[in-house]
């Protein structure tokens, strides 16, 4: 299955919300769709959940405009919510059925996921006497209940403690290695690089990044050299006061040196030549997502030169 | 159509299961039958002998003082004998410490004649329902008259035969009988307005409970907005229905278990109302119920908070008090075929409680019930639509309370 997004412009009044939205994401595979607060995701995923109809654009399926009636979607919203003084099984059947399941394979899907979760013993429980993070669980499998080929998941591992937040990953990958498409939208940039190959960034309604993880990394130019040693001191000392550096500092394997240019690079080799400190390795430096993320969503400096 | 129906089993199954719902119908169901069954209990308990406080109420004693310059024994025959079931009657020479004695309690009351046609009424409360008064003037008039015609010279004979005479007279009933109709149409007004203010503010804490614990994001997502509108308010007003048969029901069959000890004239006359009655006030109570429930749900979907939802729900609450007050005060007045009340029976927001006071009480005419019916019906399945509509986007707003005229945007938007 292919899901396809594409050109999407959506507006409420005078405020335009999406500009041009363009992505597709393929069955057994993950996005990660990132943004700030207000960048536009939850409009996004509302489109493709045909909640509001785009300004512009369309969403397809398979080539075909989406129908919400045919492709199974499964969406966890980023706000949780259920109902509090309800049986959880009750609940989960319940939405199993609203989904479309008969009552007797809701039923047993509720139990079968409820299980995969570890969260037998709550079956009978009320919801608002669950923990947090149990009920945040719940609230997975409310999602999955219908067994959809879509999975929408936003912000899925906030409030999981390190044990649920692993079990959680384990039915991520369960998810992807059975050809569902799922669409991640968090700030936890280490989950998305975990598990998504593409991602798009939105910045403001519009797209500023989109595509491959690894591509994308090779292609952002940061013109820094990661040197790796334990003579931290001695490395940071090195390039001070040399011209071609503009910025010098720690990592956590020694120093990452930025240069004005990337053509001096020669310059750098041949000072860490004539130096008596002792590498452990020299390397172009790789930047996490964090930075990427923050790099194109970050727009306080533009605005203070404008 | 299944989607609508999972929804609908489960509102009614949440109502039904929910153990303020069960106890409120039983405490209700006990307190019919608490009422219902207080006179034959009482009966058989004083049929066994068993000492109950003694429900004679003591004799009230009334002070008369004849300033008239009539004979004393006149009064004395007169109003001995019209305050004989009851009374202590003690004739006074003056009424210089009467009014004291009123306020000591000394006497119940006082009657001072001050002359053959005037007289003064002592009494520290004045009691709505005492026809003392009534009954003095009475027997200060005929004292008058018989006085006036033994000076003419009549005889015993002739002036006992002119006071004595009756006028007889029958009321033939042309149309409805407003004297007979008027308590059970009252009652069942009154229990229409209450239940259908409980259910519809059901409906909207329903959904405003759902939007607040987020469970509507859900929901939204998962099934649409039409269908969750249809069938939590049908949910609702079936639960309403089922409480209000079970509670009618029981009263019935406790007022038929007890009818021959029931004496009080409200509950004979509300229980023997006409049965095409009892089925008009259930249609209205379904048209009814529809009308205010979808518009409760749709400014439930709209409140952020529940402080909200009372100020989103108030313009909904008044026009319905509108309309229960028009009804009441129509019913008093005995005018429930004027102008006002033929405009409201086509109002939809007015005409089930109008319509079902004019089908009790009035003259309404076939067609007009058939035209009113057909327009609330018209109006419920747009209300629906248009209240699915401010639901589906009202679930996603959350913030301010919406003015009027962010509800008329919503309407206008496409989607």
């Amino acid at each position: 299955m292919l899901l396809e997004v594409k050109n999407i412009s959506k507006s409420f009044g005078e405020k335009q919300v999406l500009r041009n939205i363009s992505f597709s994401a393929q069955s057994g595979s993950a996005l990660g769709l990132l943004g700030r607060n207000g960048a536009g995701k939850t409009t996004t995923i509302r489109i493709i959940m045909q909640l509001f109809k785009p300004n512009g654009g369309e969403v397809l399926v398979d080539g075909k405009p989406i129908d919400i009636k045919t492709v199974n979607i499964g969406y966890m919203p980023e706000e949780r919510g259920l109902y509090p003084k309800k049986k959880v099984i009750e609940q989960l059947i319940y939405f199993g059925e609203l989904r479309g399941l008969p009552s007797g394979a809701s039923k047993e899907s509720a139990k079968r996921l409820l299980k995969r979760l570890e969260m037998e013993e709550y079956a009978n429980a009320k919801l608002s006497t669950l923990s947090k993070g149990n009920q945040q669980k719940i609230q997975l499998i409310a999602t999955l209940i219908s067994n959809p080929d879509i999975v929408i998941l936003d912000e899925p591992f906030s409030g999981l403690d390190p044990v649920n937040a692993m079990l959680l990953k384990d039915v991520v990958r369960e998810l992807i290695a059975n050809g569902k498409i799922v669409i991640f939208s968090s700030h936890q940039m280490n989950y998305i690089e975990e598990f998504c190959d593409n991602i798009v960034i939105l910045n403001d309604g519009v797209i500023s990044v989109s595509g491959n993880i690894k591509e994308i990394k090779q292609s952002y130019t940061n013109n820094k050299v990661s040197i790796e040693t334990d003579d931290k001191e001695a490395a940071l000392k090195l390039f001070m006061g040399e011209n071609c550096v503009k910025r010098t500092e720690f990592s956590d394997k020694g120093v990452v040196v930025e240069l004005v240019e990337w053509a001096e690079i020669k310059d750098i080799m041949s000072v860490l030549a004539d130096s008596k400190i002792k590498l452990s390795g020299v390397s172009l430096y790789e930047p996490s997502l964090n930075e990427i993320f923050v790099d194109y969503t970050d727009t306080s400096e533009e605005e203070v030169q404008s | 159509m299944k989607q609508f129906w999972t929804i609908f089993e489960f509102e009614l199954r949440g109502y039904l299961k929910n153990k303020l719902f069960i106890a409120m119908t039983v405490i209700i169901v006990l307190v019919i039958a608490g009422i219902l069954s207080f006179p034959r209990l009482t009966g058989f308990l004083k049929d066994n002998n068993i000492d109950l406080p003694s429900s004679e109420k003591e004799d009230k004693k009334i002070a008369i003082c004849n300033k008239t310059g009539l004979e004393d024994e006149i009064f004395e025959q007169s109003f001995g004998s019209a305050f004989s079931d009851g009374y202590e009657i003690s004739f006074l020479e003056n009424d210089k410490t009467i009014k004291r004695d009123v306020k000591s309690g000394q006497y119940d009351s006082a009657i001072i004649l001050e002359s053959p046609t005037s007289f003064k009424y002592v009494v520290e409360t004045a009691d709505m329902y005492s026809t003392e008064a009534q009954t003095a003037s009475h027997v200060l008039l005929n004292v008058h008259r018989y006085v006036l015609m033994a000076q003419k010279g009549m005889t015993e004979a002739e002036i006992a035969e002119v006071l004595d005479s009756n006028i007889d007279y029958d009321t033939i009933v042309t149309g409805k009988d407003q004297t007979e109709s008027f308590l059970y149409t009252y009652a069942i007004i009154m229990v229409l307005y209450m239940v259908l203010l409980l259910y519809g503010q059901f409906v909207s804490n329903g959904v405003a409970a759902e939007k607040s614990s987020r469970a509507m994001e859900v929901l939204i997502t998962s099934a649409k907005s039409i269908n969750l509108m249809f069938g939590k308010v049908l949910g609702a007003g079936s639960a309403g229905l089922i409480q209000l048969l079970v509670i009618l029901g029981s009263a019935y069959g406790f007022y038929h278990l007890n009818e021959d000890y029931v004496d009080n004239e409200i509950i004979k006359s509300i229980f023997n109302m006409p049965s095409d009655v009892f089925l008009w006030s259930v249609l209205f109570f379904i048209l009814g119920f529809f009308m205010y429930a979808f518009m409760y749900g749709a400014a439930g979907s709209l409140a952020t908070r529940t402080e909200d939802l009372n100020t989103l729900v108030m313009p909904i609450t008044v026009i319905y008090m509108a309309a229960f007050m028009l009804c009441v005060f129509g019913m008093t007045s005995g005018g429930v075929d004027n102008t006002a009340f033929k405009v409201c029976t086509y109002l939809p927001t007015f005409a089930p409680m109008i319509v079902f006071v004019r089908i009790c009480m009035g003259e309404i005419k076939t067609y007009e019930i058939i035209i009113s019916i057909i327009i609330q019906i018209i109006s419920i399945g747009g209300l629906g639509v248009i209240c699915a509509k401010i639901y589906r986007a009202g679930v996603m707003m959350y913030g301010n309370t919406p003015k009027p005229k962010d509800i008329i945007k919503i309407l206008k938007m496409k989607d």
